[in-house]
């Protein structure tokens, strides 16, 4: 027989999809209100940290950098062909452990989650030790490339947010990196990143609908860490060519645009997060202006045109920053905050150095530096404070 | 087992086939080459030390700088090692080549890495003379077999 324990804790981003749903079903008849508050009542919200979750996490993480390392260690005691098959041997062992967690009744997400990790790390392990037992040539972007779609397929196929974040990491690899490898300019790297930004930012958005609904979080937080840092890279005064367009920067581009589009139409969200994916675009579009644009051709002298670039460029990262606050505070996304914030920071103190380095030197050069840095992050923090005040109606909106 | 998770392996393990396919071909099929080499020692992030082999027989062709595009090197047995005798952009009707990728008047023929330890790696020092082993497919597909003192 059961025993009441009283209210289980789970995390406040489960609680809060909790409550949606429990009030979506209110609405739609399904339970009556003393029933929707007595499930409601079961769970209480707790941030506690589990040890047991972070020992796993970190675990599954070393044990399959250590596999990678490994195969860098190159161990000239094997042969080639032996130490691609110890590695497969892993990998394949890997698997099985995964599809034994996953048999096992209740299953145990977190046991799950590490296993996953270390098959997504095995996986690339695989990869590489086959491409260095065939002397496939170094710094070739397209093994990391693949390694990102068996990681993918891997995170979709068991559920595994593990999973997931090492191919999302290594997708953005190899799209920068094979964009940039041949880049004479700042120019198609950033336009991979701020495309990676726009595609993410699509898959956040129809998660939910097609596709299991916790993978939109670190989707969505690759899109605000891609599309800022391309933001960053974009707005950067340079002198000299920023690089030319070129066909996969093009290409990159319009696949990103498409895809948000598409999402636009199809994502199930309501209110202002309706319009989320196009805030990528935005920023794809912005961003691609701004690296085309030549600025500080005399580093003596501060030019109107440099003057135009810096403000334009602080404009449209203040907007973008403050449009990712935004969706963090409806989302409730602690880390997707972290980021705008700490990017808004970083980017403003960036800029003040670009332009003030040429004005002022020596310790007054870090002391206004310095100033701009905790000026910045203190106003961004009050900002962020304002807009969960402001969008706390929103909020509402969105829940029930 | 997980049906979507067999899958899965299956789809990873064809990726692996796929990602290393023009090494594996040559490996499998090719015929033996030899060139002449100039390497060095440098390291690859999830790879390892590997040596850096340079080709002086390459280096003479001087193709095109304008552009990255696919070309083809042809070549020719010379006593005990073989020379490359021209670059082209269409593929040569018979004998032995190379695909390569022409970046911008560097080729690239896929055998200027050679994998090995840290140890044996410092032990390939510039200035003497080596010799790289290579195997060569029907579609110029190449993997390098062994580099050796000369």
């Amino acid at each position: 027989m059961a025993t009441n324990s009283g209210p289980r804790p789970i995390t406040p981003s489960r609680l809060h999809w909790l409550r949606g749903e429990v009030a979506q079903w209110r609405a739609d008849g399904l339970v009556d209100p003393a029933v929707a508050d007595a499930i409601v009542s079961g769970y209480v919200e707790t941030s506690r940290f589990s040890l047991v979750r972070l020992a796993l996490g970190l675990g599954g993480t070393f044990a399959g950098i250590g596999l990678i390392w490994l195969v860098a260690a190159n161990l000239e005691n094997l042969s080639p062909l032996l130490r691609f098959a110890l590695v497969a041997l892993l990998w394949l062992g890997s698997l099985v452990v995964v599809g034994w967690l996953l048999r096992r009744t209740p299953p145990r997400v977190p046991l799950v989650e590490s296993a996953a990790v270390v098959s997504a790390l095995a996986f690339g392990a695989l990869i590489m030790q086959a491409a260095q037992s065939l002397q496939v040539p170094a710094y070739r972007p397209a093994l990391v490339g693949w390694w990102a779609l068996g990681a993918l397929g891997l995170a979709y196929a068991v559920k595994a947010r593990g999973a997931l974040i090492v191919g999302i990491i290594t997708g953005v690899v190899w799209l920068a990196w094979t964009l940039g490898q041949h880049a004479n300019g700042p120019l198609p790297v950033a336009v991979a990143l701020l495309s990676v930004g726009a595609l993410a930012s699509a898959a956040a958005a129809v998660h939910g609908r097609f596709a299991p609904t916790q993978f939109a979080a670190p989707w969505r937080l690759a899109a605000g860490v891609t599309g800022l840092l391309g933001l960053f890279i974009a707005s950067v005064p340079n002198s000299s060519e920023q690089g030319t367009w070129q066909t996969g920067a093009i290409v990159c581009a319009v696949v990103a645009v498409v895809a948000a589009l598409v999402a636009l139409f199809i994502a199930p969200a309501r209110g202002l997060l309706r319009w989320e994916p196009l805030i990528p675009v935005a920023m794809l579009l912005a961003g691609s202006a701004l690296a085309a644009w030549t600025s500080a051709s005399d580093p003596a002298d501060v030019s109107l045109n440099d003057w135009a670039h810096s403000a334009i460029a602080v404009v449209v990262f203040v907007a973008a920053a403050t449009a990712y606050a935004v969706i963090a505070t409806l989302r409730n996304s602690p880390p997707l905050m972290l980021v705008a914030v700490l990017s808004l920071a970083a980017f403003v103190t960036f800029q003040s150095f670009a332009v003030f380095a040429r004005l002022i030197d020596g310790g007054w050069l870090f002391v206004v530096v310095g100033a701009v840095f905790v000026i910045t992050g203190l106003l961004a923090d009050r900002g962020r404070r304002e807009l969960a005040e402001n969008l706390s109606d929103e909020r509402k909106d969105v829940t029930s | 087992m997980n049906k979507p998770l067999v899958l899965v392996g299956i789809g990873q393990a064809l990726a692996v086939g796929v990602a290393v396919w023009g090494q594996l071909s040559a490996a499998t099929t090719g015929t033996e080459v030899r060139l002449v080499t100039a390497p060095v020692d440098p390291m690859d992030p999830f790879r390892g030390a590997y040596v850096q082999v340079g080709y002086e027989t390459l280096d003479a062709l001087h193709p095109d700088d304008s552009g990255s595009s696919q070309v083809y090197v042809s070549l020719r047995r010379d006593g005990d090692v073989w020379t490359a005798t021209s670059v082209a952009n269409d593929r040569p009707a018979s004998g032995t080549y190379l695909a390569c990728e022409n970046n911008y008047g560097r080729l690239d023929c896929g055998i200027d890495s050679w994998f090995v330890s840290e140890r044996t790696a410092s032990q390939f020092e510039s200035g003497k003379k080596f010799v790289a082993v290579i195997k060569v497919d029907r579609w110029g597909h190449t993997h390098l077999v062994e580099v050796r003192e000369r």
